[in-house]
């Protein structure tokens, strides 16, 4: 973990050392290669802008990740491919039923994925892809860490439920 | 008996992840059936891990997005980068002059960059200006644009002079009749005759009135300067389209690609007269059709309007300049 970027390190290595990681999101995100790339290539360039704000960010990869889902969200929009974002339903309770069982195809799991909102996808895709903890997560969706506990425990029900159906 | 520990207490356990829960683990030390059951929500938890496994970033991605800059200086350092090539590519031309060969020692010449970087700046000016034109004739305006056109000419010709002068040094009478060619064919430049012609009568021209070193030496200065036109030309359309058009980083390329096949290369000396990179696009249907064919259907509404736009900038600023100037 880097903890002050812009002291350590230049724009570019900041970008050699996290742009896996942030094209990986973006590209589960919008399921896209072109798209993905160019939403990538937003992001750090976000970072060039910002650069000088990003001395003061405690935890780089929170804040590259927040401004990766805002990308996405903004390629989404304006590829319009988008489904609307169902926030009303996130909160909806659901019958999650067993764990996903061992044999199921990653494929499922990535159709069942799609059909999710939008905050679902992130929060997962953080935690599963990009293996951050749950602090890092809420900071990059701006959450406390009892709501993002809540959001996460909600997303892996309904992805459950989705690959059921 | 039900067992205290639920699903839901079972999967908040499973997303901690590494980070012990005191009760839950002592639970789970004494009751089988819940150590069973952790064990399914545990692979479960693998199993999206797999399933989520981050994807093989495209060959390419990291050369392409690590030089990344924000569009507008994205492209100023493009320039800057020209401009630092030809500054080498000067110091290289100066040290293969101190080479033993005759021919090449002729062209130890004063370096082009400082010219080039002049005339970059003012043609960067002069497209900013001639885009806040306003639509209804200001005299004000019209004298500042002018102005502009008039600076960049005279720096075409100290800075031509300048080089032309280093082997072999012009006469007063030879500097101003260059000043007077220079100008003349500048003048048809601006009231968009034909290039070529133009050209031929130009070189014909500077070829009568130089000596046989100058003549090389002006060969040179237009060979380097229409290469430097043809790129900064290039980089500084390439700035504008990206900011006009809001263009992402894959339809940026595009556009490039059909920019570097299509955009016209000069026959004559590097001289701008009123000249602004995106000229060609209304000059050329080729052009900017394969620009507007490498866009998608939403930047093509786009890419019409910016060369609507670009069309009526270009009209009054040939209304002010026709107003002002005709050829000799």
């Amino acid at each position: 973990m880097i903890e002050n970027p812009a002291e350590s390190l230049t724009p570019e290595a900041l970008a050699r050392l996290y742009l896996k990681r942030v094209y990986g999101f973006c590209r589960s995100m919008l399921r896209n290669e072109r798209d993905a790339e160019d939403a990538c290539q937003e992001v750090f360039l976000t970072v060039l802008r910002r650069w000088d704000q990003l001395g003061t960010v405690e935890r780089p990869l929170s804040w590259l990740m927040k401004v990766s889902r805002l990308t996405c969200l903004w390629v989404r929009r304006k590829r319009r491919t988008d489904v609307t974002i169902e926030e009303a339903g996130i909160d909806a309770p659901c019958d999650p039923g067993p764990p996903i069982g061992l044999g199921t195809e990653h494929g499922l799991i990535q159709e069942a994925l799609e059909r999710l909102p939008e905050r679902y996808q992130a929060v997962l895709t953080m935690h599963y892809q990009q293996g951050m903890a749950q602090e890092e997560i809420a900071t990059a969706m701006d959450l406390s860490r009892g709501a993002l506990r809540v959001l996460l425990h909600r997303a892996v029900m309904r992805l459950r439920q989705e690959v059921k159906t | 008996m039900t067992c205290p520990l639920s699903d839901d207490a079972l999967l908040d356990w499973a997303l901690l992840r590494g980070e012990s829960d005191p009760v839950v683990d002592g639970h789970l030390r004494q009751c089988p059936p819940c150590r069973e059951r952790s064990r399914a929500v545990l692979e479960e938890q693998a199993l999206l891990r797999g399933a989520f496994a981050e994807p093989p970033s495209p060959s390419g991605l990291t050369r392409r997005v690590i030089p990344a800059r924000t569009p507008r200086a994205w492209s100023r350092v493009g320039v800057a980068a020209l401009v630092l090539c030809v500054l080498a590519l000067s110091a290289l031309v100066m040290m293969t002059a101190r080479h033993p060969s005759k021919t090449v020692a002729r062209y130890r010449h004063a370096p082009l960059a400082p010219i080039q970087s002049d005339l970059g700046e003012m043609a960067q000016k002069i497209a900013v200006a001639r885009g806040t034109l306003p639509e209804a004739e200001d005299p004000r305006t019209s004298a500042a644009y002018l102005a502009l056109l008039a600076t960049e000419e005279n720096l075409y010709i100290e800075g031509m002079a300048h080089y032309l002068g280093e082997r072999s040094p012009l006469s007063d009478g030879q500097e101003q009749d260059l000043r007077r060619t220079i100008q003349s064919f500048n003048a048809r430049l601006w009231v968009r005759e034909e290039p070529a012609g133009a050209s031929r009568d130009f070189r014909d021209k500077v070829r009568a009135l130089l000596d046989a070193d100058q003549y090389l030496a002006f060969e040179e200065f237009s060979r380097q300067g229409m290469e430097w036109q043809w790129k900064t030309d290039l980089a500084l359309l390439m700035d504008d389209l990206c900011g006009e058009l809001d263009l992402r980083f894959s339809e940026a390329e595009r556009v490039r690609r059909a920019l570097e096949s299509h955009y016209p290369r000069e026959e004559f000396p590097v001289l701008r007269a009123d000249h602004c990179p995106p000229d060609a696009l209304v000059d050329s249907a080729a052009l900017s059709g394969a620009v507007r064919n490498s866009l998608d259907l939403t930047y093509q509404r786009k890419f019409d309007s910016y060369l609507g736009h670009v069309r009526a900038a270009r009209e009054r600023a040939q209304k002010i300049i026709r107003k002002q100037r005709s050829p000799e």
